[in-house]
């Protein structure tokens, strides 16, 4: 009843402020839970031949092929370990005002909670490892800091498919 | 019973009408709706999605829980349900359902409620 109680007590809260937690080498970050469909254990790719190194291949989804794309390499971190824990996180984005399901890979998914805004802190302008567009806030939770993704930005299909442009090898 | 695909929602309405002790309130696609539905129809059980478009169950459970305390409610997501769990249980939910693979637990979790609610009348 107490859990009620608090649930209760927040009711003042914007809406729309859970966050998936999860690891990615040493870091934590965090996504809105919004823009999450489903997490599914890591597995059942097919690579795909001539892509950049942060794509790792594509997974059949109840029917939908969809992309992986590789964190760590998208930062330009190198490409993630498949570890005992590592995930495919299903994230929606959109890009000209359709909706398309990606996948992300990471190397463990801890929980769901809820940030306040109160808790979060602006983006620092450097010492963060990544490119700042990537990066919505810093979130504290239980005294550890969470990098919370804005995942549009790390998303961005447009941008992605540029840069895997310029991958590509010259003829 | 809250989710925000059409074709869910209808095959879990389908499942549902099937199990005897169980009357149907209806279904809502998101938030608003399914805050409103729960207002005008007073259910006992809350089948509910936690991905709903632009907001979550928790939001929803958030509305309507100081209003509807003794509300159960049964989440249901596709995929894992573990980083959910905390979460849940903040709001007093107990069960979790994966409604990919797991939508077989739902005409039982659903019995248990009906008879509960018979033994109380």
């Amino acid at each position: 009843m107490s859990q009620l109680v608090k649930a209760a007590e927040t009711a003042a809260e914007p809406l729309g402020q859970q966050y998936l937690t999860f690891g990615l080498g040493p870091e934590m970050f965090a996504i809105r839970i919004l823009s999450i469909r489903e997490i599914i254990e890591y597995g059942g790719l097919t690579s795909v031949p001539m892509m950049p190194a942060f794509v790792r291949g594509v997974i059949n989804l109840r029917g939908s092929v969809v992309p992986v794309i590789d964190l760590s390499a998208r930062f330009g971190r190198g490409e993630s370990e498949v570890l005992r824990r590592s995930c495919i996180v299903i994230a929606e984005v959109e890009r000209d005002g359709e909706r398309q399901e990606l996948g992300v890979m990471v190397d463990s998914v801890s929980e769901v909670l809820e940030i306040p805004p109160r808790d979060i802190e602006p983006a620092p302008a450097f010492g963060a490892r990544l490119r700042p567009e990537f990066i919505r806030g810093i979130g504290k939770v239980d005294g550890r800091f969470v990098i919370i993704l804005d995942i549009g930005k790390v998303l961005d299909v447009e941008e992605m498919a540029a840069l895997s442009a310029l991958t590509e090898p010259a003829e | 019973m809250v989710d925000d695909s059409a074709a869910v929602r209808e095959r879990l309405l389908a499942l549902c009408a099937q199990l005897p002790g169980i009357e149907l309130c209806g279904g809502a696609g998101s938030v608003e709706e399914a805050a409103a539905l729960v207002r005008r129809e007073r259910p006992d059980v809350l089948l509910l999605d936690i991905h709903l478009g632009a907001l979550t169950g928790f939001d929803l459970l958030r509305q309507i829980l100081p209003e509807r305390p003794e509300l159960e409610v049964i989440m249901i997501t596709s995929g894992a349900i573990a980083p959910y769990q905390a979460m849940a249980r903040r709001f007093g939910v107990r069960h979790l359902v994966d409604k990919a693979r797991d939508v077989a637990r739902l005409p039982g979790l659903l019995g248990e409620q009906a008879r509960a609610r018979l033994t109380v009348e």
